[in-house]
């Protein structure tokens, strides 16, 4: 029979939380909360909106100078929490290997380099668009960065596929590694905010939501806005003890038709957003207890690596169970399960 | 070191772009060696560009939201080809079907009303952005045909089609689902058009890919799609098989953000992944549909590679025919590449004149017979994402 399980080799982290795993775990420790703001137009004149965003001065520590010169902010974050993620697992950066895999999800992209391009077009009549702009605009930037800055020549996917990105993708992550295409995959949710964004968010969701976020208030608007990126090095899982445990199981379902296990912990993606909220109330009734991570990390697409990233963190430093199903829902009524077996004791002999 | 792994069955084929509605008007244009160009007229000057004729254009494309073509041009191939594979609605019914979609500007937020209205300070209304929500490509499909299974939106620029139909086999083979719709949509967008001017590789002519005056691409757009479908689900309903998706390779230049690596180390890797998954070796490849933009990087690293790897083998390339469809390109490369196996030929690479001293590859120049076992198409995208495929005929 075949080992269709994951292994968990390192994780890494940056949000509104801060970056890495001290970061993570004070606001594991304290509750989370939106750390800055965006300013936003509105009729009534500019205000600023809550936002859960990402300091990446951090990535200078990681990457040569001259490999950022030509990043924008959305591959610098992805360059961070993925730098983030190899150095917890214990690798050297370049990784300089082909049998490596790159995945990253991403609901948006690289948004602000898309409008600053579209700046360029409007901007002196459309005859001076800048070519820089426009390479870095594309979804697929951020994992083209990442492959050059580690000299990674392995497979390399990005998924763009809202809510269900990271479920998506990872669908791919796990193929790669039981197809022996790659020895490992370095997967990772990236998103981004941008004033054009902000503007989005307050115009759909309105301005009074300031955080933090109140997942189970189901019948009331409390999303704020995040960014960040969330990164997993997996491997197939075989004899060796996993640094965190082993994604188990990962399903692409229908919500009305999901059974959560009664003796796992529930993951909720629940961001904030009322839209979601039925899908997540009907879920949390079947199941044991739940929790939601994103007062930690705000609302954002690819939520769900930073679930997965942080019950694994929590369990490892023992302020979490070890059974645990991470689920997020999209606006097509999709809903993505991942069941997840943390703590050095998941391994065990395939049944 | 990947393995070599079960071939899977192709009972469905779905294409629209300028060389015509359906894979049949497609291969008709191809092998008559017409090209269908249109001009458009940026920043004063005049592209070419190949767009869907009239006959072609599905129903309602151009009313409603234009960030919703791409989907509809998807679900119009996708339509194509489940009609094709006999998945009629009780078949998809009973079945777990997914879709993977590859594209490039349907999921790109850039539209350049809004935007101009957001930067003025108009407070633009966001139905814009609503629209964009729902204009998914991959959900799109699944939502038209009432499809539950996974969604995956690829976008990895201009491989994106080739590796939605490399990973839908993959899902197929490992029974994450019965049945995949799998390939690439994307429409003509003045803001990537500005964005390809502006890295000066369009060309002002028609497209002349591996000539030596070729002076770069002309955008296209259009869809291509393939029906991948587990054995079982085959058996079960007596359905004839097209053609087995055999061999798929990914691989990463780690070169350069916008331009191929000139020794094609990565395209190397993929078509070496892709050949190890088939068990072939390069000369049972009977044919090559290049990726062949018509720019000079892209076609002096192709024109280098195959003479090398593929000594013998003729290979060609279709862009001439379809314009660069980007995040399409790989779908449609796809459908014809089956198509030129069961046709047992493959088409002129039309706008080819001159040949290029700086590599030996030289593209055919008629259509010409082929054996019609194995065609292989590849893709070189933006970022250095190298992507293969390789397609059984004759079963």
């Amino acid at each position: 029979m075949t080992d269709s399980r994951l292994s968990i080799a390192g994780i890494g982290l940056v949000g509104g939380f801060g970056q890495g795993k001290p970061s993570l775990l004070d606001a594991l420790r304290t509750g989370g909360k939106p750390n800055g703001t965006v300013s936003v137009a509105s009729p009534s004149g500019p205000h600023e909106l809550s936002a859960y965003q990402v300091d990446i001065s951090g990535v200078r520590r990681l990457v040569a100078p001259a490999a950022l010169r030509r990043m924008n902010r959305f591959a610098k974050i992805a360059v961070l929490g993925a730098s983030l993620a190899l150095e917890d697992a214990g690798w050297d950066k370049p990784v300089k290997r082909s049998d490596v895999g790159l995945v990253i999800a991403s609901g948006f992209g690289a948004s602000k380099s898309t409008f600053d391009f579209l700046d360029t077009m409007i901007e002196e009549d459309g005859h001076f668009p800048s070519p820089t702009l426009f390479s870095n605009s594309v979804h697929s930037s951020a994992a083209s960065h990442l492959s050059i800055v580690l000299e990674l020549g392995g497979p390399c996917l990005t998924v763009s596929q809202f809510e269900m990105s990271t479920l998506s993708a990872l669908l791919t992550a796990r193929q790669w590694l039981l197809e022996g295409r790659v020895e490992a995959v370095l997967f990772g949710a990236v998103d981004e905010i941008c004033p054009v964004l902000g503007y989005c968010y307050e115009r759909f969701f309105g301005a009074e939501a300031s955080g933090p976020i109140e997942p189970f208030a189901w019948d009331r608007q409390t999303a704020v806005m995040g960014e960040g990126a969330a990164f997993l090095l997996l491997e197939r899982a075989g004899d060796d003890r996993p640094a965190y445990g082993r994604i188990d199981q990962i399903t692409w379902t229908r919500s009305r038709h999901h059974d959560i296990p009664r003796d796992s912990l529930l993951v909720l993606g629940a961001d904030g957003q009322t839209c979601y909220a039925e899908h997540y109330r009907r879920l949390s009734e079947s199941a044991g207890d739940r929790v939601a991570y994103t007062p930690l990390y705000g609302s954002l697409p690819g939520g769900q690596a930073f679930d997965i990233a942080i019950a694994a963190t929590a369990a490892e430093q023992g302020l979490g169970p070890h059974q645990v199903c991470c689920v997020k829902c999209d606006a097509w009524g999709n809903c993505g399960v991942v069941q997840c077996h943390f703590g050095r004791e998941a391994h065990s002999p395939v049944g | 070191m990947i393995r070599v792994n079960r071939a899977v069955p192709i009972t469905g084929l779905g294409c629209l772009c300028a060389a015509g509605g359906s894979v049949p008007q497609v291969a008709e244009t191809l092998f008559a060696g017409q090209r269908r160009v249109a001009w458009r007229e940026v920043r004063g000057d005049r592209y070419p560009v190949f767009q869907l004729d009239s006959r072609s254009v599905p129903e309602g494309y151009y009313e409603g939201p234009e960030c919703k073509r791409c989907g509809r041009l998807a679900v119009a191939a996708a339509r194509e080809a489940l009609a094709h594979a006999g998945l009629v609605a009780e078949l998809l019914e009973s079945r777990r079907v997914g879709v993977c979609i590859g594209t490039t500007v349907g999921s790109a937020m850039n539209n350049e009303g809004f935007y101009r209205d957001f930067r003025a300070g108009r407070m633009p209304d966001i139905e814009p952005i609503r629209h964009y929500l729902q204009a998914n490509p991959a959900s799109m499909v699944a939502q038209a045909f009432g499809l539950t299974g996974p969604c995956q939106t690829i976008t990895n620029a201009c491989s994106s089609g080739s590796v939605a139909i490399g990973h839908a086999a993959d899902w197929v083979r490992a029974g994450v689902c019965d049945v995949a719709i799998a390939g690439g949509a994307d429409m003509l967008c003045s803001v990537i058009h500005a964005g390809f001017l502006s890295l000066l590789i369009t060309d002002t002519s028609p497209c002349r890919p591996f000539d030596r005056d070729r002076k770069g691409l002309n955008l296209g757009e259009g869809a291509g799609v393939v029906v991948l479908e587990s054995e079982q689900s085959i058996r079960d309903r007596d359905a004839p098989t097209q053609a087995l998706l055999s061999g798929y390779g990914n691989a990463s230049d780690a070169y350069h953000i916008s331009a191929p690596e000139p020794n094609g180390t990565g395209l190397r890797r993929a078509l070496d992944q892709a050949l190890a998954q088939a068990g072939l070796k390069p000369n049972d490849i009977d044919f090559i549909n290049a990726h062949g933009t018509g720019t000079p990087e892209n076609d002096r690293v192709e024109g280098r590679l195959f003479p090398e790897i593929f000594p013998d083998v003729p290979f060609g390339s279709t862009k001439g025919f379809t314009g660069h469809t980007l995040g399409a390109a790989g779908g449609i490369e796809a459908v014809i590449t089956i198509r030129c196996l069961q046709e047992k030929r493959i088409p002129v690479n039309v706008g080819y004149q001159e040949p290029d001293p700086e590599f030996p590859g030289r593209p055919v120049l008629e259509n010409t017979p082929i054996a019609g076992r194995y065609g292989l198409s590849d893709s070189v995208a933006f970022g250095g994402n190298n992507a293969v495929l390789i397609f059984q005929g004759q079963l």
